[in-house]
């Protein structure tokens, strides 16, 4: 059952016991006027019937003509009350003593009658006498038997009005103490039933999202019951269900990759391999042709040997970059704090002897440290010094600057010369694999040294980009995280 | 047998880098006797005096064995584990000559005990420079354990 339909459920008991008892409590407050009522007439028919029996012994004993009369205006009055009584007595006990005081009261009445017409005859006779014929000491012996009669049945239809009057009140205050006390243990007992089923729901609810959420994408809440803490433990099955799914979707893609990148690895292998194979025979063979054969050969024939070997040369040093390239995909980072002042100081002195008898002007600006792996970092900044070395040859001097500025997550590094530079519609060009602004007769190289760069820089999580001006000069740029000791 | 002492093994299938090789040590006036071997198999055979070279005498070791890597039969990392695992052989100086240059490569054969790596290089002038030089050094100037 739902939480709600509880809830609700336990609203309307409440709600339905205080319209039964609002019910109850108008169908015996009206039981109880009755039976008050029934209770007064009860009592007025004897206080009633007791005159009555005043008046009667009055009369009976001076004969006085007003007693006689008070005394059947007390008839008539106790007859109506016990019309009434007949009327409103619904009890079947009460209602038959009714009947029977009605009987003895015709009775009394009766001989009451006959006792006033002997008296009506012998008036003449006995004027003045209050000695009475033995027929009437008869009569007035059976009247007052049966008047006696009379007062007890009337006495007891008084108890048994009083009786049932008391019965009615106990039986308000106890429907009344029942109704409170079913409404509030059945509350109770919703209320406690919910917050026991709330309780245990939640725990295992609780449990269950701490287990899957540590990882045990496996594990499902056990459900049963249909509330909407079951809804939301099903809910929270089937989202886990879902994440097994995705993540086992995942470790297969991952596997897929995996292997794929394992044929990648025999494929570069291979590469390496057998591709410097035949280049090796290419250029030992036209070298030994060169060498066995230079008297055979004129000077045309050798230098289509040398452009065969050379060729091979170059074809050899492709596949070289071209593995480098493939490699630094794979390669693992070995990130730490690198002194980029140290870095670019120690690759700049590889660079020294080779341009000695130039001017060689290198300017190292304050560096900041950064996070990095330093062997690919150093490789980057090899490649950029290289470059702004050869771009400056055809210059007098080779003019360099080394610099860094501060970014809020990250430093920004740059190599600017005043070599041959580069026009910026071609910017883009700079960084693909085996591009080159400038043909091969004018600069060296294969073109993969800034794609590699980038390719080392992308990795760290960094960007690479370059401006330039024709014979002015470039700027490369390249950032890299902050080392956290920075502050 | 009545041929002179192998001083040189040299392991490698590919015929023309056997010619280069060969023609590399002549070049550079390296007279000592050269066996080559085209597969892994033959190398082992002809190091522990199995097979065909049964009558060979096994204490007469090699001065240098040159191994390439990538053999048919067994490889030349096998090749190479055999050698350094036997009491007989593992002092006998072996020199990995390989076109690759993969860092596993370099790696498993340091670890398995090679005296030296060498990547082959593309330019026959190199390479002629690099086979004599090892040639040189570990006939002539190496100064092996007795």
């Amino acid at each position: 059952m739902k939480i709600e339909t509880r809830l609700k459920l336990n609203y309307l008991i409440s709600l339905s016991v205080i319209i039964i008892l609002l019910i109850v409590l108008v169908w015996i407050y009206r039981m109880m006027i009755k039976a008050e009522e029934n209770e007064d007439l009860a009592a007025d028919i004897r206080k009633n019937a007791l005159e009555r029996i005043m008046f009667r012994d009055e009369y009976l004993m001076t004969n006085v003509e007003r007693a006689r009369a008070q005394f059947i205006s007390k008839t008539k009055t106790v007859d109506n009350l016990l019309t009434r009584a007949l009327h409103n007595f619904t009890k079947t006990s009460d209602k038959a003593l009714c009947e029977e005081i009605q009987k003895s009261f015709d009775i009394t009445n009766t001989i009451f009658s006959r006792i006033v017409n002997i008296r009506a005859k012998d008036s003449n006779l006995r004027r003045g006498s209050i000695a009475s014929p033995e027929g009437e000491q008869r009569l007035i012996g059976q009247l007052i038997l049966k008047a006696y009669d009379l007062n007890g049945k009337i006495a007891r239809l008084n108890d048994s009005a009083e009786l049932t009057a008391t019965n009615v009140r106990e039986a308000l205050v106890l429907l009344l103490l029942c109704f409170i006390s079913l409404m509030v243990i059945s509350n109770i007992y919703n209320s406690v039933s919910i917050g026991n089923l709330l309780g245990k729901r939640v725990k295992m609810i609780s449990e269950g999202t701490t287990i899957i959420g540590a990882g045990n994408l496996g594990y499902r809440i056990a459900v049963s019951g249909d509330d909407e803490l079951s809804i939301l433990a099903r809910q929270t099955n089937d989202m886990a269900a879902q994440l097994q799914n995705s993540y086992a979707a995942l470790e297969q893609e991952i596997g897929y990759r995996e292997s794929a990148n394992r044929e990648l690895e025999a494929f570069s292998y291979s590469v390496s391999h057998d591709l410097r194979t035949p280049l090796r025979a290419i250029n030992g063979f036209s070298a030994a042709v060169i060498e066995d054969y230079a008297d055979k050969l004129d000077d045309e024939g050798k230098r289509l040997l040398n452009v065969i070997n050379d060729n091979a040369k170059k074809m050899g040093h492709l596949i070289d970059d071209l593995l480098a390239f493939s490699r630094i995909g794979r390669q693992e980072l070995k990130k730490q704090e690198i002194d980029m002042h140290v870095l670019f100081n120690s690759a700049a002195q590889n660079f020294i002897y080779t341009v000695s008898e130039r001017v060689f002007h290198l300017d190292i600006k304050p560096m900041l440290a950064a996070i990095g792996d330093p062997v690919l970092i150093t490789q980057v900044i090899i490649n950029l010094l290289s470059n702004a070395i050869k771009f400056s040859e055809p210059k007098d001097s080779i003019d360099i600057e080394i610099g860094c500025s501060p970014e809020e997550h990250e430093n920004i590094y740059y190599v600017k010369d005043h070599g041959v530079g580069f026009d910026m519609q071609f910017a883009d060009n700079l960084f693909g694999v085996f591009q080159r602004l400038h043909s091969q007769d004018q600069f060296e190289g294969t073109g993969v040294g800034l794609a590699l760069s980038q390719r080392i820089i992308h990795r760290h999580g960094g960007r690479m980009w370059a401006e330039g001006i024709v014979n002015e000069g470039a700027i490369f740029y390249f950032t890299l995280p902050k080392s956290r000791n920075a502050e | 047998m009545n041929e002179k002492v192998v001083e040189i093994l040299l392991v490698e299938d590919n015929p023309t880098d056997v010619e280069l090789t060969l023609r590399a040590f002549k070049k550079n006036n390296i007279t000592n006797s050269v066996h080559v071997s085209k597969d892994g198999q033959d190398a082992l055979d002809f190091i522990f005096a199995h097979g065909k070279y049964a009558d060979r005498a096994i204490n007469f070791t090699p001065k240098v064995i040159l191994l390439d890597l990538q053999l048919p039969k067994v490889s030349g990392m096998e090749v190479l584990r055999r050698i350094k695992s036997d009491e007989r052989t593992k002092l006998v100086p072996v020199v990995v000559l390989s076109s690759s240059k993969e860092e596993q490569d370099l790696i498993e054969s340091y670890k398995l005990g090679v005296n030296s790596y060498i990547t082959k290089p593309i330019d026959f002038e190199n390479f002629s420079k690099a086979v004599s030089t090892v040639g040189y050094y570990w006939t002539l100037f190496n100064q092996p354990p007795l």
